[in-house]
């Protein structure tokens, strides 16, 4: 049975993202044009109708922005204009911030790795993305056929060129938050 | 003369694509030259973790674009709408100020970016006129994905849901474009790094809808959309593979640019550009939905009925 | 105000509104000018198949309208016209019109169609209006087959001749008429008239800008009203339902909710019409085709009106449509059979994908975009959403005096609340300029009516209709054939019996020849009998002792193939109507004077307004009230939804009603008994004095309906537990106040098999309420439990305003209804949130029910009294559902208040302004006619069996002194069910009776013609 709480978490996740989240009225129409709603435990109106409960728990610790491939495809078609996608985003960032952990969490390890690329280097080495990434996951030789095939072809930059330094942009967004 | 953010994926795993604008645009006289001191948008990655870096990497780009008066094109279509996010994030006063302490410098987004595909529609009169006969016949469905045109709340430079910038693009270059249901349709994006079987599942259903729907080649403007499809066939071991070009792979193919030049032996899965006889046989209808909890052990619901109708019920 | 007062009015828009309110006018003594942009009249229930809840043909409700309008001696219809400006002042207005040129001369054309088949076009190619854009059509064209005027049309922008300046012009030559003229320019004019009425109507909204469903893009995706033209006869496809991709017959069809609608994307507010109009599609589709499989996929049901949702449970239990609770994203279409792939989630979330043959797509409603340029050239404002700005309280009322507007021009709504807004406006005309009523009118004057003596003589005229008919029947040989028919003294053929010169020549030869009887074999009489009878009455014949035959229609239209035995059949038809002239007898018309007064019952809302109307029309007015005061059902009502203070208007109705000098108002007292009829009822009051009698031309129930008293969640055993008129009268603060930090509202309550209407009103108060209590206390959490969020039209701003001050709406199915219970004096509701299947519990400090309204119980003593019926619920029943929501069957009494259906305060006051305008109408008469074809007992035969008394539909029939049967005349619609089915054959029904008919058929037999 879940009861209904104060609105507090509710406003917390509409101040962080700037989305009008209550406006939702369980339409459905995110949840049909979502291609990845069947790995989802929740459908995105049923979390934002668990947001407007109060229930906190529930909702970041789910799956659901986890398997949220940013496509927007709720965002535009929403007819109360939320960009749903967009809060997902706001409750990956809490959700980890709170120390739940990930549903999927070879996706952190992926997007933390590729900003940490971006940090050291300015720019993205695809060679080193998908190293530290396989890696990190433990199974180093996965991905050897594709990479060979990319390398082979001419796909893959070896040595990228140097780019300026974001250090500091980043130490200026941890001290931040 | 405008200033091309190429993004990081240009010179790795898309340069094809990097080449063949570089050709086409040296081509048509359009000049472009390299955004100095550019660096990542942040992709994916950045404002799936941390909507600072989500607002301030690609900030950090407007703002030098901004500083030199040039206009911007962009071709990844993550980095268009990672910039356009950005630009518009902008306009609120309250982000603006909280992007520039991170940044660490005053900020102006105020910058003119273009999508690559906008570029190159102003000189569809001069690719119509010049263009050759070596695509004649050929059948081609554009494919735009899912986030070059559908950016909340901006204004985008096509329909939204039916965009058909590349579709005319391809008919000046002398192809026949298709008409076909999932030119928007997400391919699974990162998704073929995190989690393989959704993305095979994801771009394997675009790359047969374009077979159904006639295809001889696919063609996009986005390097994860080509990257997705190409690679999910080649993962698959597709036989009769639908070659995934770029768009402007296929409009150089028409304004005498030669293999080696547009990066065509580049592909994952088999290149064959002849057109397909219309005889050849459509494969089987649709396939069944993913139902939730496969792969996740979470809750499996019921599978709907097979679909109905068409040839080949499967 | 102006001193001078014109006698006319301009009524822009010949849709229905527009047509509702020029027959009123017309009909109550002004003169209308009827101006329409497009060729016809008719509007978008022209382009209907079906009307819902009760699936009656569009065009057979309309058709007698559109007929009633055309001929009206005072409605003046101006078509291809448009307003170019409007000077003056109310009483006083200068309109300048701008009418387009139709290159077709409306007095000679007659509708045969030859220049459109011989147009150089073989083949119709441009879109077709009317069809919206499904069928095509030629550069000239008949709008539709009922079109009023029934005229040709050139549309310039298509023409060849126009266009290019070269075209052989065949429609020229083929017209025998001459009626095509293409020298014709536009007219720029102006007139004179008192008020204007403006109903231009809605555009629908555009399916393209919802490019996700592929409309535009996909063949089989329609629009709704695309599809309803599908569903016609008069349809591209005369009426089956087909793909357009490949014109096979679909089996499974999807309706999408909401395009365009409900979205801040494009408009945000409600159309209000289109759940219905996909139930309706969806029912009618099937009965074309069973095998059609309709799925509605939906928000919220918003069946709100009186019989809506009779209409969606039939259409769920007796014709198997589907409603799916969930808002389809994209509509895919697949390559190979074109047909569309949908996805969807189930009652249990399950993701579901279903392939489609065709898509229509409920579109809503935009305000009018002529309408718009019309509002901007006259000087009205609009509100936020683009409709014609009113004001609730005044809803017919525009931002300009003496311009009033109505219909969907001032908010999405269907057919009944347009024609209730359109007599309303028309009361609302009536009363500014009733001074000067009767003053533009044309009054005819005829000859004496001579007496007919001795044997019939008859005059048959054979009409050619050009080669209509006489391209097919030999009508010279029909002429020849009549003139030796017993009785005939007179026979003819003529190329146009209805050609102005023929009309005179008719005259001349009945008083040549002393004429007594004519027959004219032309057209369908629905065409232009009125028009001969008229001709013979000014020749001074009873205009009763004329017949038509129809030997085109049904005859050479449908037996073209077969030229000898259609002849043969004309042949028959003439001498059947020959025989039938030979029994025909003159029916008498009588005048009857007119009581100038009205009794109002029931001193509501409704009646207040509805008196306040009369009087301000010029005539007395009896208000009675069986309560101590009047307006009590307003009390403790602070603002309607839309923001307007209730008492203040309570205030103001109470002054005006108890200070004018036209209104006598009873309190305390009831009605004993009314007798009488039409124009003459008479009526005995019970009041605190005594009784009292008195005389009254007309009356109007005006009794509300009332919130009923809940029974259920704790009510009546917690005092936290109140109703929504209850919350309202709290007090909100300090001594008393109840605390309110959580408050939980439950809509629906009570709704059962005894009572499973929807109340309409109850969600636009919650949210209201809901509003009205976070303004003055914004800490408050607030949630609304529903099966249904009723917030249709406008009031979708009011739920979108509710959701963004944080109150949480939570929807529960039907079966599973709420719980209220106290656990240590705390209230706890618990509710199955139908989107979660979850059970959700709430603490609350207030529970707040919305139960409902019932009917005034009073209402079945004034049934009896009046013998007019109520339903299953105790609500009146109108005489038509749609196109005569406030005219009860029986002639002179009229209807409005909740009692007739719950409405919001504005919708009220817009029904008894239409009730009054209604009844303003049969006052201004001064006399009635009563007579012509009606029926009659014969005294001898009946044996007070009581079966035409049971049966009339009008409460025709009365019990006389004798004990015997008798037909008010006044009443009589001359329907003819009671002569048919009495079992004593006592009745007769003038000009159709048994003898007349028998010999039709005694006449057909005793020759028959052999083939």
């Amino acid at each position: 049975m879940l009861k209904a709480q104060s609105l507090s978490f509710l406003e917390e996740i509409e101040a962080h993202s700037g989305e009008m989240v209550r406006r939702c009225f369980q339409c459905d129409r995110c949840a049909t044009g979502c291609p990845m709603i069947a790995q989802m435990q929740h459908a995105p109106n049923e979390l934002f109708r668990l947001i407007q409960l109060g229930d906190r728990e529930t909702v970041l610790s789910s799956n659901t922005f986890w398997f949220c491939v940013s496509c927007y495809t709720c965002s535009v078609r929403c007819p109360n204009d939320i960009d749903i996608a967009h809060v997902m985003d706001t409750l990956r960032e809490l959700s980890l911030k709170e120390g739940f952990s990930p549903a999927l969490p070879q996706a952190r390890d992926f997007h933390q790795i590729f900003l940490d690329c971006v940090r050291r280097r300015g720019r993205v080495s695809e060679l080193e993305l998908m190293a530290r990434y396989t890696l990190k996951l433990r199974k180093p030789f996965a991905r050897l056929a594709v990479g060979w095939e990319l390398l082979r072809k001419g796909r893959l930059e070896l040595w990228p060129r140097g780019a300026p330094s974001v250090r500091q942009l980043f130490q200026q967004a941890e001290e931040q938050r | 003369m405008m200033r091309f953010y190429p993004g990081c994926t240009l010179s790795s795993s898309a340069r094809p694509y990097g080449r063949s604008i570089f050709w086409v645009c040296e081509r048509l006289g359009i000049e472009i030259k390299e955004l100095p001191d550019w660096t990542c948008c942040g992709a994916t990655s950045a404002h799936a973790l941390n909507r600072d870096l989500a607002y301030a990497l690609p900030a950090r780009n407007l703002a030098i674009a901004h500083e030199l008066g040039d206009d911007l094109v962009v071709a990844c279509s993550a980095c268009y709408s990672r910039l356009k996010i950005a630009q518009r994030a902008l306009e609120n006063p309250q982000t603006r100020e909280r992007v520039a302490r991170v940044l660490g410098r005053p900020l102006d987004g105020r910058v003119q970016i273009n999508n690559i595909l906008e570029v190159l529609g102003a000189q569809m009169a001069r690719i119509q006129k010049e263009k050759s006969k070596a695509l004649e016949g050929l059948k081609v469905a554009c494919y735009y994905g899912c986030l070059a045109t559908r950016i909340p709340r901006i204004i985008s430079f096509d329909d939204r849901e039916n965009p058909t910038m590349m579709e005319r693009l391809v008919s000046a270059a002398g192809a026949t474009p298709i008409e076909w249901p999932a030119k928007t349709s997400c391919c699974g994006a990162s998704f073929s790094v995190i989690h393989e079987a959704i993305a095979l599942k994801m771009s394997s259903q675009i790359v047969e809808m374009a077979r159904r729907a006639g295809a001889d080649v696919l063609v996009t403007s986005c390097p994860f959309c080509q990257y997705n499809l190409d690679w999910a066939q080649w993962q698959l071991k597709q036989s009769h593979a639908v070659p995934v070009l770029f768009i402007t792979q296929l409009v150089g193919l028409a304004l005498g640019g030669s293999e080696r030049e547009l990066m065509l032996g580049a592909h994952l899965a088999d290149l064959d550009l002849t057109p397909r006889p219309p005889s050849q046989a459509p494969s089987p209808l649709c396939s069944p939905l993913p139902q939730r909890g496969e792969g996740m052990g979470v809750r499996v619901g019921e599978r709907p009925s097979p679909c109905r109708g068409g040839a080949g019920e499967g | 105000m102006s001193a001078i007062k014109h006698g006319s009015v301009a009524v822009v828009g010949g849709g229905i509104g527009g047509i509702q309110a020029a027959l009123d006018l017309a009909d109550s003594g002004f003169y209308v000018y009827l101006i329409e942009e497009g060729p016809a009249i008719g509007g978008r229930m022209a382009q209907l198949d079906k009307t819902f809840p009760t699936n009656d043909c569009a065009m057979c409700m309309l058709s007698p309208k559109l007929v009633e309008v055309g001929r009206h001696p005072n409605v003046q219809i101006l078509t291809l016209a448009s307003v170019e400006s409007l000077d003056g002042q109310p009483g006083n207005f200068q309109i300048t019109i701008r009418q387009r040129p139709r290159y077709v001369d409306i007095t000679r054309c007659i509708a045969c169609g030859r220049c459109i088949a011989s147009c150089v076009y073989q083949e119709p190619k441009f879109p077709s209006e009317f069809d919206v854009g499904l069928g095509k059509r030629k550069p000239v064209y008949i709008p539709f087959p009922q079109a009023v005027p029934l005229a040709a049309v050139v549309d310039p922008q298509t023409c060849i001749f126009f266009k290019s300046g070269r075209c052989p012009q065949n429609c020229l030559k083929a017209c025998e008429r001459q009626a095509l003229d293409f020298t014709q320019t536009e007219r720029i004019f102006t007139l004179e008239v008192g008020a204007v009425v403006l109903a231009p109507g809605f555009d629908p909204s555009d399916a393209r800008v919802v490019g996700e469903y592929g409309f535009g893009r996909y063949a089989n995706v329609l629009t709704g009203p695309q599809f309803e033209r599908l569903l016609s006869a008069s349809g591209p496809t005369g009426g089956k339902v087909v793909r357009p991709s490949n014109g096979q017959a679909p089996k499974k069809i999807a309706f999408i909710q909401c395009v365009g609608s409900r979205d801040l994307r494009h408009q945000s507010y409600c159309s209000a019409v289109c759940c219905m109009y996909a139930t309706k599609e969806a029912i009618v589709a099937k009965e074309h085709d069973h095998q059609i499989e309709p799925t509605i996929f939906y928000i919220d049901l918003r069946a709100y009106g009186k019989g809506f949702e009779n209409l969606v449970k039939r259409a769920k239990e007796e014709h198997g449509v589907r409603y799916i609770r969930s808002m389809v994203s994209q509509v895919t279409e697949i390559p190979e059979t074109k047909n569309l792939l949908i996805r969807y989630r189930d009652e249990s979330g399950a993701l579901r994908e279903e392939e489609f043959d065709l898509v229509v797509l409920a579109v809503g409603m935009r305000p009018s975009a002529k309408g718009q340029e019309l509002a901007r050239k006259l000087g009205i404002e609009l509100n936020e959403h683009g409709f014609a700005k009113t004001s609730p309280i005044n809803p017919v009322l525009s931002t300009r005096a003496g311009v009033f507007v109505t219909g969907a021009f001032t908010g999405p709504k269907d057919i009944p609340e347009t024609v209730i807004q359109a007599s309303a406006a028309a009361a609302a005309v009536q009363a500014l300029l009733a001074q000067a009523r009767g003053t533009r009118t044309q009054a005819k004057h005829y000859p004496e009516e001579a007496v007919p003596d001795g044997a019939p003589r008859i005059g048959v005229f054979v009409c050619h209709c050009g080669s209509n008919i006489a391209g097919v029947v030999d009508v010279k040989a029909v002429a020849e054939y009549a003139k030796k028919l017993p009785g005939v003294v007179h026979a003819e053929n003529v190329l146009y019996t209805c050609s102005q010169d023929n009309l005179k020549h008719m005259k001349e030869v009945i008083r040549e020849k002393k004429l007594n009887r004519v027959v004219v074999a032309s057209c369908t009489p629905r065409n232009l009998a009125a028009l001969f009878q008229d001709t013979i009455r000014e020749a001074g014949l009873n205009k009763f002792l004329f017949e038509m035959v129809n030997i085109r229609e049904q005859c050479s239209w449908v037996h073209s193939d077969q030229p000898e035995r259609a002849t043969e059949k004309a042949k028959d038809l003439v001498r059947m109507g020959v025989a039938k002239a030979r029994q025909l007898k003159p029916l008498s018309v009588q005048s009857v004077k007119i009581a100038p007064a009205a009794l109002v019952i029931g001193g509501g809302l409704s009646g207040m307004v509805a008196a306040l109307t009369l009087a301000e029309n010029g005539f007395e007015t009896h208000l009675v009230e069986r309560r101590a005061e009047l307006g009590a059902e307003l009390q403790g009502i602070s603002r309607t939804p839309e923001g307007e203070d209730v008492q203040r208007l309570r205030t103001r109705l109470l002054d005006a009603v108890h200070t004018h000098p036209k209104i006598r108002v009873y309190t305390n007292t009831t009605v004993r008994e009314i007798s009488g009829f039409v124009g003459n009822f008479s009526t005995v009051l019970d009041g605190p004095d005594g009784q009292e009698r008195i005389q009254h031309g007309v009356v109007i129930v005006a009794t509300e309906a009332y919130e009923q008293k809940p029974s259920a969640y704790l009510y009546g055993e917690d005092p936290r537990v109140l109703t929504q008129r209850e919350l309202l009268r709290q007090p909100l603060a300090g001594e008393g106040a109840q605390s309110r930090r959580s408050l939980v509202m439950i809509q629906c309550v009570g709704r059962d098999e005894k009572r499973p209407y929807c109340s309409r009103i109850c969600c636009g108060e919650a949210l209201k309420n809901a509003l009205a209590l976070l303004e003055q206390d914004p800490s408050c959490r607030i949630y609304v439990l529903y099966r249904e969020m009723i917030s249709y039209g406008f009031l979708e701003d009011l739920y979108r305003q509710a959701r963004e001050r944080g109150v949480i709406f939570i929807r529960y199915d039907e079966q599973r209804p709420p719980v209220v219970q106290r656990v240590n004096d705390q209230l706890s509701v618990t509710v199955r949130d139908a989107r979660l299947r979850q059970e959700v519990s709430i603490q609350a400090d207030l529970v707040v029910l919305s139960t409902g309204v019932v009917p005034d119980p009073y209402n079945e003593e004034l049934s009896r009294l009046l013998k007019v019926p109520l339903d299953a619920h105790g609500f009146f029943v109108e005489a038509h559902i749609k196109l005569r929501p406030v005219d009860f069957a029986s002639s002179g009494i009229f209807l409005c208040g909740g009692s007739h259906a719950p409405g919001t305060i504005s919708e009220l006051i817009a029904k008894a302004q239409a009730a009054a305008g209604r009844a303003a109408i049969v006052l201004a008469k001064k006399e009635l006619e009563a007579g012509g074809i009606v029926a009659t007992v014969d005294q001898e035969k009946c044996t007070a069996c009581l079966t035409c008394l049971r049966e009339c539909p009008f409460g025709a029939v009365f019990i006389n002194a004798h004990g015997l049967a008798e037909i008010e005349a006044v009443k009589c619609q001359g329907c003819g069910i009671c002569a048919a089915d009495c079992p004593a054959k006592a009745i007769q029904l003038g000009q159709f009776e048994d003898a007349q008919e028998l010999s039709m058929i005694e006449e057909l037999f005793r020759e028959r013609v052999s083939v």
